[in-house]
Protein backbone atom coordinates (compact mmCIF):
# COMPACT_ATOMS: atom_id res chain seq x y z
CA UNK A 1 0.00 0.00 0.00
CA UNK A 2 1.12 3.53 -0.84
CA UNK A 3 1.95 5.37 2.35
CA UNK A 4 0.32 8.68 1.46
CA UNK A 5 2.98 11.08 2.59
CA UNK A 6 0.85 14.19 2.14
CA UNK A 7 -2.49 13.15 3.60
CA UNK A 8 -3.98 14.21 6.91
CA UNK A 9 -6.95 12.22 8.15
CA UNK A 10 -9.38 13.82 10.56
CA UNK A 11 -11.59 11.40 12.47
CA UNK A 12 -14.05 12.09 15.27
CA UNK A 13 -13.95 8.83 17.23
CA UNK A 14 -11.23 6.46 18.27
CA UNK A 15 -13.46 3.65 17.06
CA UNK A 16 -13.70 5.08 13.52
CA UNK A 17 -9.94 5.54 13.56
CA UNK A 18 -9.11 2.00 14.64
CA UNK A 19 -9.05 0.32 11.25
CA UNK A 20 -7.50 3.31 9.49
CA UNK A 21 -4.61 3.20 11.95
CA UNK A 22 -4.16 -0.42 11.14
CA UNK A 23 -4.47 -0.17 7.33
CA UNK A 24 -2.11 2.75 6.99
CA UNK A 25 0.38 1.49 9.61
CA UNK A 26 -0.03 4.63 11.68
CA UNK A 27 1.63 4.90 15.07
CA UNK A 28 0.87 7.17 17.98
CA UNK A 29 2.96 10.30 17.56
CA UNK A 30 1.42 12.63 20.13
CA UNK A 31 -1.25 12.36 22.79
CA UNK A 32 -1.38 15.79 24.40
CA UNK A 33 -4.43 17.79 23.45
CA UNK A 34 -5.35 15.32 20.70
CA UNK A 35 -4.21 11.84 19.77
CA UNK A 36 -2.18 12.12 16.57
CA UNK A 37 -0.90 9.16 14.60
CA UNK A 38 1.72 9.13 11.88
CA UNK A 39 3.27 6.56 9.56
CA UNK A 40 6.84 6.40 8.30
CA UNK A 41 5.94 8.11 5.01
CA UNK A 42 4.30 11.09 6.70
CA UNK A 43 0.57 10.34 6.59
CA UNK A 44 -1.09 11.66 9.73
CA UNK A 45 -4.38 11.06 11.49
CA UNK A 46 -5.92 12.99 14.32
CA UNK A 47 -8.75 11.85 16.54
CA UNK A 48 -10.45 15.18 17.02
CA UNK A 49 -13.46 14.25 19.09
CA UNK A 50 -17.17 14.84 18.61
CA UNK A 51 -18.85 17.97 17.34
CA UNK A 52 -18.14 20.81 14.99
CA UNK A 53 -15.93 22.76 17.38
CA UNK A 54 -13.72 19.80 18.22
CA UNK A 55 -13.41 18.94 14.52
CA UNK A 56 -12.28 22.47 13.73
CA UNK A 57 -9.93 22.67 16.69
CA UNK A 58 -8.35 19.29 15.91
CA UNK A 59 -7.91 20.14 12.25
CA UNK A 60 -6.27 23.45 13.12
CA UNK A 61 -4.06 21.78 15.70
CA UNK A 62 -2.76 19.38 13.08
CA UNK A 63 -2.42 22.15 10.50
CA UNK A 64 -0.41 24.31 12.87
CA UNK A 65 1.91 21.40 13.60
CA UNK A 66 2.92 21.38 9.93
CA UNK A 67 2.91 25.12 9.41
CA UNK A 68 6.60 25.24 8.48
CA UNK A 69 6.37 22.50 5.87
CA UNK A 70 7.09 23.46 2.24
CA UNK A 71 4.66 20.82 0.96
CA UNK A 72 0.92 21.27 0.91
CA UNK A 73 -1.10 18.50 2.47
CA UNK A 74 -4.43 16.99 1.50
CA UNK A 75 -7.12 16.67 4.15
CA UNK A 76 -9.65 13.88 4.41
CA UNK A 77 -12.40 13.67 7.00
CA UNK A 78 -13.71 10.12 7.36
CA UNK A 79 -16.63 9.20 9.54
CA UNK A 80 -20.02 7.64 9.85
CA UNK A 81 -23.28 9.46 9.16
CA UNK A 82 -27.01 8.96 9.05
CA UNK A 83 -28.99 9.47 5.85
CA UNK A 84 -32.64 9.63 4.94
CA UNK A 85 -32.46 7.19 2.04
CA UNK A 86 -28.90 6.01 1.32
CA UNK A 87 -28.24 2.33 1.93
CA UNK A 88 -26.40 1.28 5.07
CA UNK A 89 -22.76 0.92 4.16
CA UNK A 90 -22.82 3.47 1.32
CA UNK A 91 -19.59 5.42 1.10
CA UNK A 92 -20.30 8.94 -0.11
CA UNK A 93 -18.18 12.03 -0.63
CA UNK A 94 -19.60 15.40 0.36
CA UNK A 95 -20.56 17.78 -2.46
CA UNK A 96 -22.14 20.37 -0.20
CA UNK A 97 -21.73 20.86 3.52
CA UNK A 98 -24.27 22.89 5.44
CA UNK A 99 -23.87 23.78 9.09
CA UNK A 100 -27.45 23.59 10.23
CA UNK A 101 -27.28 25.94 13.21
CA UNK A 102 -25.53 28.76 11.34
CA UNK A 103 -27.02 28.04 7.91
CA UNK A 104 -23.62 28.46 6.29
CA UNK A 105 -22.76 26.30 3.26
CA UNK A 106 -19.56 25.03 1.70
CA UNK A 107 -19.03 23.36 -1.67
CA UNK A 108 -16.16 20.87 -1.82
CA UNK A 109 -14.72 20.38 -5.32
CA UNK A 110 -15.57 16.96 -6.69
CA UNK A 111 -12.24 15.34 -7.34
CA UNK A 112 -12.96 11.66 -6.69
CA UNK A 113 -14.01 9.43 -9.53
CA UNK A 114 -16.12 6.32 -8.95
CA UNK A 115 -17.73 7.48 -5.77
CA UNK A 116 -21.27 8.73 -5.22
CA UNK A 117 -21.76 12.08 -3.54
CA UNK A 118 -24.18 13.59 -1.08
CA UNK A 119 -25.09 16.80 0.62
CA UNK A 120 -23.91 16.70 4.22
CA UNK A 121 -25.66 18.57 7.00
CA UNK A 122 -23.57 19.07 10.12
CA UNK A 123 -25.81 19.09 13.17
CA UNK A 124 -25.10 19.94 16.79
CA UNK A 125 -27.34 17.16 18.16
CA UNK A 126 -27.84 13.73 16.59
CA UNK A 127 -30.57 13.81 13.94
CA UNK A 128 -32.84 10.81 14.11
CA UNK A 129 -35.78 12.04 12.02
CA UNK A 130 -33.78 12.44 8.77
CA UNK A 131 -36.07 15.21 7.45
CA UNK A 132 -34.10 15.79 4.23
CA UNK A 133 -32.46 13.46 1.77
CA UNK A 134 -28.94 14.28 2.97
CA UNK A 135 -26.27 12.83 5.24
CA UNK A 136 -26.39 13.96 8.87
CA UNK A 137 -23.26 14.05 10.97
CA UNK A 138 -21.55 16.32 13.48
CA UNK A 139 -18.10 17.31 12.21
CA UNK A 140 -17.76 18.08 8.48
CA UNK A 141 -18.42 21.84 8.63
CA UNK A 142 -15.85 22.34 11.39
CA UNK A 143 -13.33 20.15 9.63
CA UNK A 144 -13.79 22.04 6.35
CA UNK A 145 -13.42 25.48 7.91
CA UNK A 146 -10.27 24.37 9.72
CA UNK A 147 -8.62 22.59 6.80
CA UNK A 148 -9.21 25.41 4.36
CA UNK A 149 -6.77 27.56 6.32
CA UNK A 150 -3.96 25.25 5.26
CA UNK A 151 -4.81 24.00 1.82
CA UNK A 152 -6.42 24.68 -1.51
CA UNK A 153 -10.00 23.46 -1.46
CA UNK A 154 -9.53 20.71 -4.05
CA UNK A 155 -7.38 18.95 -1.46
CA UNK A 156 -10.01 19.10 1.29
CA UNK A 157 -12.51 16.24 1.14
CA UNK A 158 -15.08 14.48 3.33
CA UNK A 159 -16.06 10.82 3.14
CA UNK A 160 -19.15 9.61 4.97
CA UNK A 161 -20.07 5.99 5.53
CA UNK A 162 -23.77 5.56 6.16
CA UNK A 163 -24.46 3.78 9.42
CA UNK A 164 -28.14 4.57 9.91
CA UNK A 165 -31.18 5.67 7.96
CA UNK A 166 -34.94 5.87 8.27
CA UNK A 167 -35.29 2.09 8.18
CA UNK A 168 -32.26 1.32 10.30
CA UNK A 169 -32.14 3.67 13.30
CA UNK A 170 -29.11 4.74 15.32
CA UNK A 171 -30.17 2.37 18.08
CA UNK A 172 -29.06 -0.52 15.93
CA UNK A 173 -25.60 0.97 15.47
CA UNK A 174 -23.05 -0.84 17.62
CA UNK A 175 -19.29 -0.80 17.98
CA UNK A 176 -19.08 -4.00 15.94
CA UNK A 177 -21.38 -2.74 13.22
CA UNK A 178 -19.27 0.42 12.82
CA UNK A 179 -16.10 -1.64 12.54
CA UNK A 180 -17.77 -3.94 10.03
CA UNK A 181 -18.98 -0.98 7.94
CA UNK A 182 -15.55 0.63 7.94
CA UNK A 183 -13.92 -2.67 7.05
CA UNK A 184 -16.27 -3.18 4.11
CA UNK A 185 -15.26 0.21 2.69
CA UNK A 186 -11.50 -0.30 2.83
CA UNK A 187 -11.09 -0.45 -0.96
CA UNK A 188 -13.03 2.77 -1.51
CA UNK A 189 -11.21 4.63 1.25
CA UNK A 190 -7.86 3.50 -0.10
CA UNK A 191 -8.89 4.49 -3.62
CA UNK A 192 -9.83 7.98 -2.40
CA UNK A 193 -6.48 8.26 -0.62
CA UNK A 194 -4.73 7.27 -3.86
CA UNK A 195 -6.57 9.95 -5.78
CA UNK A 196 -5.97 12.56 -3.13
CA UNK A 197 -2.26 11.76 -2.92
CA UNK A 198 -1.99 11.99 -6.72
CA UNK A 199 -3.53 15.47 -6.60
CA UNK A 200 -1.24 16.51 -3.76
CA UNK A 201 1.73 15.19 -5.76
CA UNK A 202 0.66 17.20 -8.81
CA UNK A 203 0.29 20.30 -6.69
CA UNK A 204 3.54 19.91 -4.81
CA UNK A 205 5.46 18.64 -7.83
CA UNK A 206 4.79 21.84 -9.75
CA UNK A 207 6.22 23.87 -6.89
CA UNK A 208 9.08 21.54 -6.05
CA UNK A 209 12.56 22.96 -5.66
CA UNK A 210 15.54 20.66 -6.02
CA UNK A 211 18.49 20.28 -3.73
CA UNK A 212 20.35 22.86 -5.82
CA UNK A 213 18.04 25.51 -4.45
CA UNK A 214 18.83 24.42 -0.90
CA UNK A 215 22.56 24.53 -1.60
CA UNK A 216 22.38 27.97 -3.22
CA UNK A 217 20.28 29.18 -0.32
CA UNK A 218 22.89 28.12 2.17
CA UNK A 219 25.78 29.57 0.14
CA UNK A 220 24.99 33.23 0.97
CA UNK A 221 22.70 35.13 3.31
CA UNK A 222 19.45 36.11 1.58
CA UNK A 223 16.55 38.26 2.75
CA UNK A 224 13.05 36.78 2.49
CA UNK A 225 12.45 38.73 -0.73
CA UNK A 226 15.74 37.48 -2.14
CA UNK A 227 14.86 33.93 -1.15
CA UNK A 228 11.68 34.24 -3.21
CA UNK A 229 13.68 35.62 -6.12
CA UNK A 230 16.10 32.71 -5.84
CA UNK A 231 13.20 30.25 -5.72
CA UNK A 232 11.65 31.66 -8.87
CA UNK A 233 15.01 31.72 -10.67
CA UNK A 234 15.61 28.06 -9.78
CA UNK A 235 12.11 27.20 -11.01
CA UNK A 236 12.77 29.05 -14.27
CA UNK A 237 16.08 27.26 -14.88
CA UNK A 238 14.33 23.95 -14.25
CA UNK A 239 11.33 24.81 -16.45
CA UNK A 240 13.66 25.79 -19.28
CA UNK A 241 15.61 22.53 -18.91
CA UNK A 242 18.75 24.40 -17.85
CA UNK A 243 19.33 22.81 -14.46
CA UNK A 244 22.90 21.91 -15.39
CA UNK A 245 23.71 25.60 -15.44
CA UNK A 246 22.59 25.82 -11.83
CA UNK A 247 25.17 23.18 -10.98
CA UNK A 248 27.85 25.37 -12.57
CA UNK A 249 26.64 28.41 -10.68
CA UNK A 250 26.96 26.38 -7.50
CA UNK A 251 30.67 25.97 -8.12
CA UNK A 252 31.22 29.77 -8.05
CA UNK A 253 31.94 31.68 -4.86
CA UNK A 254 29.69 34.70 -4.41
CA UNK A 255 30.55 37.61 -2.13
CA UNK A 256 26.94 38.60 -1.64
CA UNK A 257 23.37 37.58 -2.30
CA UNK A 258 23.08 40.41 -4.79
CA UNK A 259 26.00 39.05 -6.77
CA UNK A 260 24.44 35.58 -6.87
CA UNK A 261 21.06 36.85 -8.04
CA UNK A 262 22.60 39.18 -10.64
CA UNK A 263 24.66 36.34 -12.06
CA UNK A 264 21.61 34.06 -12.24
CA UNK A 265 19.48 36.78 -13.83
CA UNK A 266 22.10 37.62 -16.43
CA UNK A 267 22.80 34.02 -17.31
CA UNK A 268 19.15 33.07 -17.83
CA UNK A 269 18.75 35.86 -20.37
CA UNK A 270 21.53 34.38 -22.50
CA UNK B 1 -17.40 15.78 -19.20
CA UNK B 2 -18.25 17.59 -15.94
CA UNK B 3 -17.58 16.48 -12.37
CA UNK B 4 -20.85 18.06 -11.27
CA UNK B 5 -23.46 20.60 -12.25
CA UNK B 6 -24.19 23.45 -9.88
CA UNK B 7 -27.50 25.18 -10.39
CA UNK B 8 -28.53 28.56 -9.08
CA UNK B 9 -31.92 28.11 -7.38
CA UNK B 10 -33.29 30.96 -9.47
CA UNK B 11 -32.75 29.22 -12.81
CA UNK B 12 -33.52 25.64 -11.76
CA UNK B 13 -36.93 25.57 -13.42
CA UNK B 14 -35.93 27.18 -16.72
CA UNK B 15 -36.41 25.00 -19.79
CA UNK B 16 -32.83 25.54 -20.91
CA UNK B 17 -31.60 24.32 -17.53
CA UNK B 18 -33.98 21.38 -17.36
CA UNK B 19 -32.81 20.22 -20.76
CA UNK B 20 -29.17 20.25 -19.66
CA UNK B 21 -29.94 18.52 -16.38
CA UNK B 22 -31.89 15.78 -18.12
CA UNK B 23 -28.94 15.18 -20.40
CA UNK B 24 -26.54 14.76 -17.47
CA UNK B 25 -28.79 13.01 -14.99
CA UNK B 26 -26.00 10.69 -13.86
CA UNK B 27 -23.69 13.34 -12.43
CA UNK B 28 -24.20 15.21 -9.15
CA UNK B 29 -26.58 18.16 -9.50
CA UNK B 30 -26.08 20.58 -6.67
CA UNK B 31 -28.13 23.65 -5.85
CA UNK B 32 -26.51 26.92 -4.86
CA UNK B 33 -27.79 30.43 -4.29
CA UNK B 34 -25.37 32.35 -6.51
CA UNK B 35 -22.64 31.06 -8.77
CA UNK B 36 -20.06 33.16 -6.92
CA UNK B 37 -20.31 30.74 -3.99
CA UNK B 38 -18.42 28.26 -6.13
CA UNK B 39 -16.71 30.40 -8.73
CA UNK B 40 -15.29 33.33 -6.77
CA UNK B 41 -14.04 31.59 -3.64
CA UNK B 42 -10.59 32.04 -2.18
CA UNK B 43 -8.22 29.09 -1.82
CA UNK B 44 -9.01 27.50 -5.18
CA UNK B 45 -6.46 26.17 -7.61
CA UNK B 46 -7.29 26.61 -11.29
CA UNK B 47 -4.75 24.01 -12.34
CA UNK B 48 -6.10 21.27 -10.06
CA UNK B 49 -9.69 22.15 -10.92
CA UNK B 50 -8.94 21.87 -14.62
CA UNK B 51 -8.56 18.11 -14.04
CA UNK B 52 -12.25 17.75 -13.16
CA UNK B 53 -14.17 20.94 -13.85
CA UNK B 54 -17.82 21.40 -13.05
CA UNK B 55 -20.52 23.24 -14.95
CA UNK B 56 -22.37 26.05 -13.18
CA UNK B 57 -25.74 27.17 -14.53
CA UNK B 58 -26.44 30.73 -13.53
CA UNK B 59 -28.18 33.96 -14.32
CA UNK B 60 -26.15 37.01 -15.22
CA UNK B 61 -27.23 40.37 -13.90
CA UNK B 62 -26.20 43.92 -14.67
CA UNK B 63 -24.36 44.94 -17.79
CA UNK B 64 -24.52 41.98 -20.09
CA UNK B 65 -23.06 43.83 -23.06
CA UNK B 66 -19.82 45.69 -22.45
CA UNK B 67 -17.59 47.99 -24.44
CA UNK B 68 -14.67 46.05 -25.93
CA UNK B 69 -11.16 46.61 -24.63
CA UNK B 70 -9.24 48.98 -26.85
CA UNK B 71 -7.63 47.29 -29.82
CA UNK B 72 -9.85 44.25 -29.62
CA UNK B 73 -11.05 43.33 -33.08
CA UNK B 74 -11.35 45.09 -36.40
CA UNK B 75 -12.26 48.71 -36.99
CA UNK B 76 -15.59 49.81 -38.40
CA UNK B 77 -18.01 50.95 -35.75
CA UNK B 78 -18.52 50.80 -32.05
CA UNK B 79 -17.50 47.51 -30.58
CA UNK B 80 -18.86 45.54 -27.67
CA UNK B 81 -18.49 42.10 -26.19
CA UNK B 82 -20.77 39.79 -24.31
CA UNK B 83 -20.07 36.57 -22.48
CA UNK B 84 -22.74 33.96 -22.08
CA UNK B 85 -20.05 31.75 -20.58
CA UNK B 86 -16.95 32.04 -18.40
CA UNK B 87 -14.04 29.66 -19.01
CA UNK B 88 -13.37 27.14 -21.69
CA UNK B 89 -13.33 23.39 -22.15
CA UNK B 90 -9.98 23.63 -23.91
CA UNK B 91 -6.76 24.10 -21.99
CA UNK B 92 -4.40 26.41 -23.86
CA UNK B 93 -1.42 26.96 -21.66
CA UNK B 94 -1.12 30.58 -22.76
CA UNK B 95 -4.78 31.40 -22.04
CA UNK B 96 -5.26 34.53 -19.94
CA UNK B 97 -8.44 33.13 -18.38
CA UNK B 98 -6.22 31.02 -16.09
CA UNK B 99 -4.94 34.24 -14.58
CA UNK B 100 -8.23 36.10 -14.65
CA UNK B 101 -10.42 33.62 -12.79
CA UNK B 102 -9.79 31.72 -9.58
CA UNK B 103 -11.90 28.78 -10.72
CA UNK B 104 -11.60 26.54 -13.75
CA UNK B 105 -15.28 25.60 -13.55
CA UNK B 106 -17.44 26.64 -16.48
CA UNK B 107 -20.19 29.15 -15.83
CA UNK B 108 -23.01 29.15 -18.36
CA UNK B 109 -25.35 32.11 -18.06
CA UNK B 110 -28.66 30.78 -19.21
CA UNK B 111 -30.68 34.00 -19.40
CA UNK B 112 -30.12 34.34 -23.14
CA UNK B 113 -33.30 36.38 -23.50
CA UNK B 114 -31.82 39.12 -21.25
CA UNK B 115 -28.65 39.13 -23.34
CA UNK B 116 -30.69 39.39 -26.54
CA UNK B 117 -32.72 42.29 -25.16
CA UNK B 118 -29.57 44.21 -24.22
CA UNK B 119 -27.87 43.40 -27.52
CA UNK B 120 -30.86 44.73 -29.41
CA UNK B 121 -31.09 47.83 -27.29
CA UNK B 122 -27.35 48.62 -27.63
CA UNK B 123 -27.64 48.03 -31.35
CA UNK B 124 -30.62 50.36 -31.64
CA UNK B 125 -28.81 53.06 -29.63
CA UNK B 126 -25.70 52.90 -31.81
CA UNK B 127 -25.74 55.50 -34.55
CA UNK B 128 -23.42 53.41 -36.71
CA UNK B 129 -23.16 49.68 -37.15
CA UNK B 130 -22.01 48.04 -33.95
CA UNK B 131 -19.75 45.02 -33.66
CA UNK B 132 -20.42 42.46 -30.97
CA UNK B 133 -17.71 39.99 -30.01
CA UNK B 134 -18.50 36.71 -28.42
CA UNK B 135 -15.68 34.55 -27.16
CA UNK B 136 -13.73 36.90 -24.94
CA UNK B 137 -14.26 34.97 -21.68
CA UNK B 138 -14.77 31.57 -23.26
CA UNK B 139 -14.76 29.75 -26.57
CA UNK B 140 -18.23 30.46 -27.92
CA UNK B 141 -18.64 27.30 -29.94
CA UNK B 142 -16.83 24.67 -27.92
CA UNK B 143 -19.82 23.85 -25.74
CA UNK B 144 -22.44 24.35 -28.47
CA UNK B 145 -24.11 20.95 -28.15
CA UNK B 146 -24.95 21.84 -24.55
CA UNK B 147 -25.17 25.63 -24.57
CA UNK B 148 -27.01 25.93 -27.91
CA UNK B 149 -25.50 29.39 -28.07
CA UNK B 150 -25.56 29.64 -31.86
CA UNK B 151 -28.97 28.09 -32.13
CA UNK B 152 -30.32 30.95 -30.02
CA UNK B 153 -28.13 33.93 -30.93
CA UNK B 154 -27.79 33.57 -34.70
CA UNK B 155 -31.48 34.41 -35.22
CA UNK B 156 -31.05 37.39 -32.86
CA UNK B 157 -28.36 38.86 -35.09
CA UNK B 158 -30.13 37.89 -38.26
CA UNK B 159 -32.94 40.23 -37.28
CA UNK B 160 -30.55 43.09 -36.37
CA UNK B 161 -28.68 43.52 -39.66
CA UNK B 162 -26.96 46.74 -38.59
CA UNK B 163 -25.00 44.77 -35.96
CA UNK B 164 -22.13 42.46 -36.70
CA UNK B 165 -21.53 39.38 -34.59
CA UNK B 166 -18.00 37.97 -34.43
CA UNK B 167 -17.80 34.51 -32.91
CA UNK B 168 -14.23 33.89 -31.82
CA UNK B 169 -13.37 30.21 -31.55
CA UNK B 170 -10.99 27.30 -31.95
CA UNK B 171 -13.83 24.82 -32.06
CA UNK B 172 -15.13 22.71 -34.89
CA UNK B 173 -18.64 22.46 -33.39
CA UNK B 174 -20.21 24.08 -36.40
CA UNK B 175 -23.23 21.87 -36.94
CA UNK B 176 -25.80 24.35 -35.70
CA UNK B 177 -24.24 27.12 -37.77
CA UNK B 178 -24.39 24.95 -40.87
CA UNK B 179 -28.01 24.16 -40.13
CA UNK B 180 -28.77 27.89 -40.20
CA UNK B 181 -29.01 29.84 -43.41
CA UNK B 182 -25.96 32.11 -43.66
CA UNK B 183 -26.32 35.86 -43.31
CA UNK B 184 -23.99 38.77 -43.93
CA UNK B 185 -23.56 40.26 -40.47
CA UNK B 186 -22.03 37.25 -38.78
CA UNK B 187 -18.32 36.43 -38.88
CA UNK B 188 -16.83 33.21 -37.55
CA UNK B 189 -13.24 33.93 -36.57
CA UNK B 190 -10.97 30.95 -36.07
CA UNK B 191 -7.75 31.32 -34.07
CA UNK B 192 -4.50 29.60 -34.96
CA UNK B 193 -0.93 29.35 -33.78
CA UNK B 194 1.76 27.56 -35.79
CA UNK B 195 1.96 23.76 -35.61
CA UNK B 196 4.67 23.48 -32.97
CA UNK B 197 3.04 26.00 -30.66
CA UNK B 198 -0.33 24.40 -31.19
CA UNK B 199 0.96 20.98 -30.21
CA UNK B 200 2.86 22.35 -27.26
CA UNK B 201 0.32 24.72 -25.80
CA UNK B 202 -3.18 24.04 -27.14
CA UNK B 203 -4.32 21.07 -25.11
CA UNK B 204 -7.65 19.47 -26.08
CA UNK B 205 -8.06 21.92 -28.99
CA UNK B 206 -9.10 20.44 -32.37
CA UNK B 207 -6.16 19.98 -34.75
CA UNK B 208 -5.20 22.68 -37.21
CA UNK B 209 -6.36 20.48 -40.10
CA UNK B 210 -9.80 20.03 -38.50
CA UNK B 211 -10.13 23.75 -37.88
CA UNK B 212 -9.25 24.54 -41.51
CA UNK B 213 -11.76 21.93 -42.65
CA UNK B 214 -14.45 23.53 -40.47
CA UNK B 215 -13.68 26.94 -41.95
CA UNK B 216 -13.91 25.55 -45.45
CA UNK B 217 -17.32 24.03 -44.73
CA UNK B 218 -18.53 27.33 -43.32
CA UNK B 219 -17.21 29.26 -46.28
CA UNK B 220 -18.81 26.85 -48.72
CA UNK B 221 -22.10 27.29 -46.89
CA UNK B 222 -21.89 31.03 -47.44
CA UNK B 223 -20.72 32.11 -43.99
CA UNK B 224 -18.18 34.88 -43.59
CA UNK B 225 -15.04 33.66 -41.93
CA UNK B 226 -12.02 35.38 -40.42
CA UNK B 227 -8.58 34.28 -39.27
CA UNK B 228 -6.94 35.24 -36.01
CA UNK B 229 -3.24 34.38 -35.76
CA UNK B 230 -2.74 34.79 -32.06
CA UNK B 231 -1.07 34.61 -29.76
CA UNK B 232 2.21 34.78 -31.63
CA UNK B 233 4.79 33.16 -29.39
CA UNK B 234 8.33 33.99 -30.42
CA UNK B 235 10.32 30.98 -31.54
CA UNK B 236 13.47 30.52 -33.55
CA UNK B 237 11.75 29.30 -36.74
CA UNK B 238 8.78 31.64 -36.45
CA UNK B 239 8.61 32.75 -40.09
CA UNK B 240 9.19 29.26 -41.46
CA UNK B 241 6.55 27.79 -39.17
CA UNK B 242 3.97 30.41 -40.04
CA UNK B 243 4.74 30.08 -43.73
CA UNK B 244 3.76 26.41 -43.45
CA UNK B 245 0.55 27.32 -41.64
CA UNK B 246 -0.33 30.11 -44.09
CA UNK B 247 0.33 27.79 -47.04
CA UNK B 248 -2.07 25.22 -45.64
CA UNK B 249 -4.80 27.70 -44.79
CA UNK B 250 -4.69 29.88 -47.86
CA UNK B 251 -4.41 26.95 -50.25
CA UNK B 252 -7.71 25.63 -48.86
CA UNK B 253 -9.87 28.73 -48.36
CA UNK B 254 -11.24 31.24 -50.84
CA UNK B 255 -8.98 34.12 -49.90
CA UNK B 256 -11.04 36.89 -51.43
CA UNK B 257 -14.04 35.94 -49.35
CA UNK B 258 -12.17 36.04 -46.04
CA UNK B 259 -13.63 38.84 -43.94
CA UNK B 260 -10.46 39.78 -42.06
CA UNK B 261 -7.14 38.44 -40.87
CA UNK B 262 -5.30 39.59 -37.78
CA UNK B 263 -2.09 38.98 -35.92
CA UNK B 264 -1.61 39.52 -32.22
CA UNK B 265 1.36 38.78 -30.04
CA UNK B 266 1.27 37.01 -26.68
CA UNK B 267 0.25 39.70 -24.20
CA UNK B 268 -1.79 39.92 -21.06
CA UNK B 269 -2.20 42.13 -18.00
CA UNK B 270 0.71 41.58 -15.66
CA UNK B 271 -1.61 40.73 -12.74
CA UNK B 272 -3.03 37.80 -14.74
CA UNK B 273 0.47 36.73 -15.70
CA UNK B 274 1.60 36.69 -12.07
CA UNK B 275 -1.34 34.48 -11.16
CA UNK B 276 -0.52 32.09 -13.98
CA UNK B 277 3.14 31.86 -12.96
CA UNK B 278 1.99 30.78 -9.50
CA UNK B 279 -0.15 28.06 -11.07
CA UNK B 280 2.48 26.89 -13.54
CA UNK B 281 5.91 27.61 -12.05
CA UNK B 282 7.20 24.57 -13.97
CA UNK B 283 6.01 25.73 -17.41
CA UNK B 284 8.74 26.77 -19.85
CA UNK B 285 6.57 29.41 -21.52
CA UNK B 286 6.29 31.33 -18.27
CA UNK B 287 9.96 30.90 -17.45
CA UNK B 288 10.94 32.99 -20.46
CA UNK B 289 12.13 36.57 -20.33
CA UNK B 290 9.29 39.06 -20.45
CA UNK B 291 8.78 42.75 -21.04
CA UNK B 292 6.24 44.97 -19.38
CA UNK B 293 4.63 48.02 -20.86
CA UNK B 294 1.53 49.85 -19.62
CA UNK B 295 0.74 47.03 -17.26
CA UNK B 296 0.84 44.44 -20.04
CA UNK B 297 3.33 41.57 -20.13
CA UNK B 298 4.73 40.21 -23.36
CA UNK B 299 7.54 37.82 -24.21
CA UNK B 300 10.92 39.44 -24.77
CA UNK B 301 12.56 38.96 -28.14
CA UNK B 302 15.91 39.93 -29.57
CA UNK B 303 14.34 40.86 -32.91
CA UNK B 304 13.78 44.58 -33.46
CA UNK B 305 10.34 44.50 -35.12
CA UNK B 306 9.43 40.84 -34.95
CA UNK B 307 5.84 41.20 -36.08
CA UNK B 308 6.70 43.18 -39.19
CA UNK B 309 8.35 40.27 -40.93
CA UNK B 310 5.38 38.09 -40.18
CA UNK B 311 3.02 40.77 -41.45
CA UNK B 312 4.99 41.02 -44.68
CA UNK B 313 4.73 37.28 -45.09
CA UNK B 314 0.99 37.36 -44.44
CA UNK B 315 0.44 40.24 -46.85
CA UNK B 316 1.87 38.00 -49.55
CA UNK B 317 -1.34 35.96 -49.25
CA UNK B 318 -4.06 38.51 -48.45
CA UNK B 319 -4.82 42.13 -49.27
CA UNK B 320 -3.87 44.95 -46.92
CA UNK B 321 -7.60 45.78 -46.54
CA UNK B 322 -8.21 42.39 -45.02
CA UNK B 323 -5.48 42.77 -42.41
CA UNK B 324 -5.29 44.37 -39.00
CA UNK B 325 -2.89 44.04 -36.08
CA UNK B 326 -4.37 43.32 -32.68
CA UNK B 327 -3.34 45.78 -30.01
S1 LIG C 1 -9.53 28.15 -26.84
FE1 LIG C 1 -9.31 30.28 -26.19
S2 LIG C 1 -10.55 30.47 -24.35
FE2 LIG C 1 -10.21 28.29 -24.71
S3 LIG C 1 -8.41 27.75 -23.47
FE3 LIG C 1 -7.71 28.24 -25.55
S4 LIG C 1 -7.19 30.43 -25.48
FE4 LIG C 1 -8.46 29.99 -23.67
Amino acid sequence: MNNYSDINLVIAHKLEAELLINWFELELDESNEFRIYRNSAGMQAIVAGMGVDRAKAGTEYLGDRDAQSERSRAWLNIGIAGHQSAKIGSCLSAHKITHRSSGSTRFPALVFTNIATTEVVTVDEPEIEYPEDVAYEMEAAGFWDGALKYSTLELVQCLKIISDNKEHSTEKVTKDSILALMASKQAQIVDCCNQLQALADAYNGANALGTTYERLLSSVHLTVTQQNQLKRLCQRYAALGREEELQQILTHKFQSSKELLTQMNEQIKG
Amino acid sequence: MFSAIYIEEEVRCEDRVQEILARFSEIPQIECERYGEIFNRNAQNFRLQKKSPALILAKKYGNLVLTSPEGYGFQGGQSFYFSHMLNCIYDCRYCFLQGMYRSANYVLFVNYEDFAAQLESVSTDSDQSAIFYSGYDCDSLALEPISKFCEYFLPVFKRTPNSILEIRTKSTQIRSILETESFENCVIAMSFTAHGASQQFEHKVPSIAKRIEALLKLQQAGWRIALRFEPIIWESQLIKNYQKLFDEIFATLDIEKIHSVSIGEFRMPSSFYKNIVKLYPDEALFARETEISDGMISLATKEVEPLQELEQLLLGYISAEQYYRCA
